[in-house]
């Protein structure tokens, strides 16, 4: 789109620079045309977002919400007894994970970039890897475990703050030269090594 | 936007200890709440969700309301700062394969809308809105569906009138391209 034609069409122009725009407009035949292309789009983004809804739901909206602070108010996240239980809890799926995890597709397909890296390479990756993905399976069967959509909400957000910026990582790997070339080019069994040498790091880091 | 006198009095009545007050509140500004979180996240049970956790957040919050911004501004700052997060959230899984397409896809099968063509015409905005990155998307939807005002987009999502600016001709052109195809 024409940087002229937006500022137009998005009101940033003084009055002068309207009407001497205007004047442009009628004489510029390729200009009128973007111009119209761009009223009918917007005219049918419009009609898109006119939609008719059902009102019953809004008015459930509230009393929703009153049924979720009465029952917060028997379970904060805030409470000892939570932090108790979320704590025994994932010390419980610690230990099973330890000594009954299995290698998964996503696992496989993480480790995959992993291949050819330097020592060096494999420890800053695997530090990555390892803590993003330990973190995000232990906190979502935490959260599934306990049942209850708040708590998966806080305990998600909590998460997200966490592995976002490692995420950002990641997808700064992805996007590497080297990460395109080492895609593919391992089989299970090597990615097994791998995983076993991620969760060893991951659980008996500083022992 | 200067701040509404009937909110004030709504938000003073709710602070002396008014529950009906806060849903008076609630029932005014939930609309607004849902659709914009549908627009950002395309779909109806993540935005029921969203709605929930802003009400919930202005029911415990409202009491450290300063009246420096309007209530509207803050609303929409809680509101997409909530979709913002659940769009990372989303990513993180999306990333390692958690939420699966189909499971997905099956999430949106109960919605609030009233008939086929109206399912229709929104699928069709999701699709174009799907296109934009996250902050181009809640800028988009600020300017073209709220019609905000780039001071009042600067003051919902902290970044400068400048940069609104910048993004929102990007986000416009990439709707252009997409709606031209």
């Amino acid at each position: 789109m024409n940087k002229k034609l937006f500022l137009y069409c998005d009101n940033q122009m003084n009055a002068d620079e309207r009407k001497k725009f205007e004047e442009e407009l009628k004489t510029d035949p390729a200009l009128q045309a973007q111009y119209n292309n761009y009223l009918g789009n917007i005219k049918k983004l419009r009609k898109y977002n006119s939609v008719e809804l059902n009102e019953k739901y809004f008015v459930n909206a509230v009393p929703v919400m009153h049924g979720r602070i009465e029952s917060s108010k028997h379970f904060s996240l805030l409470s000892p007894k939570f932090g108790l239980a979320l704590s025994s809890m994932t010390a419980v799926l610690l230990v099973f994970l330890m000594f009954f995890g299995k290698t998964t597709d996503n696992t496989i397909k993480l480790e995959k970039s992993l291949k050819g890296l330097s020592t060096e390479e494999i420890s800053n990756v695997l530090d990555t890897y390892s803590k993003n993905e330990s973190q995000l399976d232990k906190t979502i069967q935490v959260a599934e475990i306990v049942g209850d959509s708040g708590v998966i909400n806080a305990v998600g957000d909590r998460l997200a703050s966490e592995i976002i910026p490692n995420n950002e990582q990641l997808t700064a790997l992805e996007s590497s030269e080297s990460y395109e070339y080492l895609t593919g080019s391992i089989n299970e069994k090597e990615a097994d090594i791998v995983y076993n040498e991620i969760i060893k790091k991951e659980f008996f880091k500083g022992k | 936007m200067p701040n509404n006198e009937e909110d004030v009095q709504y938000i003073n009545r709710f602070l002396e200890g008014d529950e009906a007050a806060f849903n008076k509140l609630a029932e005014k500004y939930r609309q607004k709440i849902y659709w914009h979180a549908r627009r950002m996240t395309g779909s109806h049970i993540d935005a029921d969700e969203i709605v929930q956790e802003v009400l919930l957040v202005l029911y415990r919050k409202l009491k450290d309301f300063k009246f420096k911004s309007s209530l509207y501004t803050w609303i929409y700052k809680i509101t997409s700062t909530r979709c913002l997060n659940y769009l990372s959230r989303q990513k993180v899984r999306r990333f390692l394969s958690l939420d699966e397409p189909e499971i997905l896809n099956i999430k949106d099968n109960y919605d609030v809308l009233k008939n086929i063509e109206d399912k229709d015409k929104l699928a069709k905005l999701d699709q174009i809105l799907k296109i934009l990155p996250a902050k181009q998307r809640q800028i988009f939807i600020l300017r073209n569906f709220e019609e905000m005002s780039y001071e009042e987009i600067a003051a919902v999502t902290g970044k400068s009138v400048g940069g609104m600016k910048a993004n929102y001709f990007h986000a416009l052109n990439k709707v252009m391209e997409k709606m031209n195809e």
